[in-house]
């Protein structure tokens, strides 16, 4: 059984109210990950876009913390033992995981911290104000009984004590790799929030992009309307700093990336809770996944948010080719997961997020073995590794030098573990084949440098605006407007592919909290990982994509 | 068809469509050379509020250019307006111009704000989408013209009116009737009747502007009334106009009143009641407001 004692003080208790209200924006649950000297909170929104980990440290955010992990999950045996339903994430670090219903846990931590009140006879704040929080696991073999139970020591001796009932859960963590983060931005949490107040509440997405020494956030909307619809149309507001305002601002020329406005705004609506924190900003291209961080007394925030590409997958590109759904499926480990993700893909992007294998079948983990040797894949599986079992398409074929890498060449040198079950697709070479420009130019394992400057985006003719505003001349009805319109959507989707996802798949995956991890703990748990390797390799079969090994090691090693 | 202008003074700009998007979703926007007229046309035909605001009060650098003299009817929406604007709240320079973004004709309002961290301003766009009317669309919409009002009174203290209106509201309900009663010695009264209370407020020693000096204003001209004004005998003085306006409709007045600098309502005995708001801090009719509300008959 495992154990978990957390004692908070009532800041401590606020802060994880602000944190958990944060995750709240953006799923219905809270899937909680204890550790030897932390707690990680993490979620997923519906669609699969965003994922949040907060990580709130044992020793500087909590007033005593202990987790002591269930021994009998932490066996020599570790990542397959033969109870199926084991985690191997659980298994191997002992790390104990369950996920909550955010609106259960919301109201036991709301509105417990009370500053010293004036008169305090009178203030009934007072009331709710605590002066301590205990947060202890009861688990049981009986199942049935296990419960997390909190209690709060109030004031006059009063304890209030909730049992809130968990259930199982996976361990989902989104894929941020190093060079994905070619392009970055600080700023002060402040700052950022005062100018995110701008945007109106119907905004739904923004555009990240900057122009020589002026950093531009634009809201768009891609719903067309027309006649009374008109007027609901939501706000459009556009606002560009001056790179003062930015710590610190790296980002290549013409990089445009586009974010769901309400995510973000909840991220920097809780970054704005912290006092004086500067949030920082990692991203590459549209297509590519954004990671956001920041940290404060021993509460790391990581954001992982999926971009995309202004106009890309809007309601204009029905008919066209769906590189959405297409990486979805390459990314999702379950079957559920690229299902509802494809859904919604009209919408919001895919995914970064990978999941942590559990079911039996998924636990199959394939060894890192080179492409051909690898046998028949599910169609969704990277296009470079998969050549051989889809058939072709002549332009493919002529096309892309990297699928025809894994039939008649050796893999692509530089991603030396290229592994077809880490289903990922290279962004160059993905989307050289959609628009059928020779990718020969464009091999996946382009220097990062080049790869976030490489395309000069088209100027967005639909919402860039001309610069002569006495030019701005029209009658009460556009006519042909709304074709012209559609038109710029269009030649916006075959200019380049929505989604794009590098295949350099032996860099290091780098969380931020991950690295936190290490830091503190760097030493310990190196032994469960060789055996789980050699495990794995005499699993062999196939099965759909997922992690890839080193980057399992590197999560789950404390 | 072309319109910009720079916006010297947003807070009043900020209060009126504040004030107008209490009263609908969206207005009526008509720009000519002379002055901006902001008009809402709530459903259900109970009420009209025109607002009128001179170019000099809130505009600097105007320039508006059309085919049809000169003049732009645009459909706007109002909280969007409202919205965009009190994103100027702490600017150093504002402007607003038409344009088109897209498909779309948008109301662009360009802000420049210094920040802290730099003296190099950020600068913020607020696009609202907008509908252009033909001239046609809105030539049939006329200021409505009431007689004469028997009573000019100006409203008590607005955030004491307001409280009391919003007892009243709560007491009759939404669709409750509020009778309001006034005459030209100062006195006002508000009324209201529910299943089992009466009600009754009075304000004494209000002043009574008098009646038609405003060029505003077009009565339709009545029996009797002509130059007499301050001859006329105590009793006429004494003698009570008296509205019966909806409950919901009466709270909304006093919410667009409470914009205003100094109020005048004038009553139609079971006619009309036509609430004249002053909206500049001078008190001037150059920024104005007219609610104008129909009385049920009793």
């Amino acid at each position: 059984m495992s154990t978990l004692n957390i004692t908070l003080s009532p800041l401590a208790v606020d802060r994880l109210y602000e944190a958990l209200s944060c995750l709240a924006k953006f799923g219905d649950y809270v899937t909680l990950e204890a550790r030897r000297n932390k707690l990680n909170l993490r979620t997923l929104n519906s669609t699969h876009s965003a994922h949040v980990l907060i990580c709130v440290a044992g020793d500087t955010f909590c007033d005593a913390y202990n987790f002591v992990p269930d021994p009998s999950k932490l066996g020599d045996s570790p990542l397959f033992s033969s109870n199926g339903s084991q985690s191997s994430a659980r298994v191997e670090e002992g790390a104990f995981v369950c996920k909550i219903n955010v609106k259960a846990l919301l109201p036991v931590f709301r509105g417990r911290y009370v500053q010293e009140a004036v008169n305090k006879e009178r203030d009934e704040s007072l009331v709710q104000g605590i002066e301590k929080c205990e947060i202890s696991l009861h688990e049981r073999e009986n199942r049935v009984q296990c419960r997390l139970v909190i209690k709060l020591f109030c004031r006059h001796g009063v304890v209030k004590i909730f049992k809130l009932q968990y259930e199982e859960a996976d361990i989902m963590y989104a894929t941020f790799l190093k060079e994905w983060g070619v392009n970055r931005w600080t700023i002060r949490a402040g700052e950022l929030k005062k100018w995110m107040e701008h945007f109106g509440p119907k905004a739904e997405h923004l555009d990240i992009g900057s122009e020589e020494d002026r950093a531009n956030f634009t809201s768009f909307s891609e719903k067309i309307v027309d006649g009374a619809q008109i007027l609901k149309h939501p706000l459009q507001t556009s606002i560009e700093l001056d790179l003062i305002e930015f710590h610190e601002f790296q980002v290549a020329r013409d990089t445009h990336i586009a974010i769901n406005v309400k995510d973000f705004k909840a991220m920097v609506t809780h970054a704005g809770t912290l006092d004086q924190v500067q949030i920082s900003a990692a991203y590459g291209e549209a297509g590519q996944p954004m990671q956001v961080t920041y940290d404060q007394n021993g509460m790391f925030c990581e954001f992982t948010l999926m971009t995309r590409k202004k106009g890309a997958a809007g309601p204009a590109g029905a008919g066209k080719a769906e590189p959405v759904a297409k990486i979805v499926m390459h990314r999702g480990t379950s079957a559920a997961a690229a299902t509802s993700a494809r859904a919604g893909s009209r919408e919001t992007s895919a995914p970064p997020i990978k999941v942590q294998p559990q079911s039996s079948a998924t636990r199959k983990v394939n060894t890192p073995t080179p492409g051909p040797s690898a046998g028949p894949l599910p169609s969704s599986a990277s296009v470079h590794a998969a050549a051989p079992s889809i058939p072709p398409t002549a332009s493919r074929a002529a096309s892309s030098k990297s699928a025809s890498g894994s039939a008649e060449m050796p893999p692509p040198p530089p991603p030396l573990r290229v592994t077809p079950r880490s289903g990922s697709v290279s962004a160059a070479s993905d989307s050289s084949l959609s628009r059928g420009t020779p990718a020969s130019a464009r091999q996946p394992s382009l220097s990062l440098g080049f790869k976030g400057s490489l395309q000069p985006r088209p100027s967005q003719s639909l919402f860039l605006m001309d610069e002569d505003d006495d030019d701005d001349l029209f009658g009460p009805t556009p006519a042909g407007g709304v074709d012209d319109g559609i038109e710029g959507l269009l030649d916006d989707l075959d200019d380049d592919d929505v989604l794009g996802w590098d295949a350099s798949l032996d860099s290091e995956r780098v969380s931020f909290v991950e690295l936190q991890e290490r830091a503190v703990n760097a030493d310990a748990g190196r032994k469960a990982a060789p055996a789980a390797e050699k495990q794995e390799s005499e699993e062999g079969s196939y099965v759909g994509p997922t992690q890839r090994r080193d980057v399992v090691k590197g999560l789950f090693d404390d | 068809m072309r319109f910009k202008a720079g916006i010297h003074n947003i807070s009043l700009l900020t209060k009126l469509t504040g004030a107008l998007s209490v009263v609908g979703k969206a207005g009526w926007l008509q720009l000519n050379d002379e002055y901006i007229q902001l008009t809402v046309l709530p459903e259900g035909n109970h009420s009209q509020v025109w607002s009128h605001i001179n170019i000099d009060a809130v505009f600097i650098n105007y320039k508006v250019v059309s085919a049809s003299d000169n003049i732009i009817n645009l459909e706007i929406p109002l909280d969007t307006l409202h919205r965009s604007l009190k994103s100027a709240s702490s600017a150093s320079t504002a402007s607003i111009r038409l344009t088109k973004k897209g498909t779309i004709p948008m109301l662009s309002l360009t802000i420049t704000t210094e920040s802290h961290a730099s003296m190099n301003p950020a600068i913020i766009t607020q696009d609202i989408p907008v509908r252009v009317l033909a001239p046609q669309t809105v030539s049939h919409i006329h200021k409505p013209v009431v007689p004469r009002p028997e009573t000019s009174v100006m409203l008590p203290t607005l955030s004491q009116l307001r409280g009391i209106t919003d007892r009243y509201v709560r007491m009759v309900g939404t669709n409750g009737r509020i009778v309001l009663e006034g005459n030209m010695s100062g006195v006002l009264k508000m009324k209201a009747e529910a299943d089992a209370v009466k009600v009754e407020s009075e304000w004494r020693g209000l002043m009574n502007p008098a009646v038609g000096d405003d060029g505003e204003m077009e009565w339709e001209e009545g029996e009797g009334h002509g130059e007499e004004g301050e001859m006329a005998s105590t009793m006429e003085r004494a003698a009570f106009a008296r509205v019966m306006v909806d409950s919901k409709e009466w709270a909304k007045v006093v919410r667009v009143c409470a914009a205003g600098k100094r109020v005048i309502a004038w009553l139609c005995n079971n006619h009309a009641l036509v609430v004249y708001v002053f909206m500049s801090d001078d008190g001037d009719n150059k920024a104005t407001i007219n609610y104008y509300v129909t009385s049920f008959s009793s």
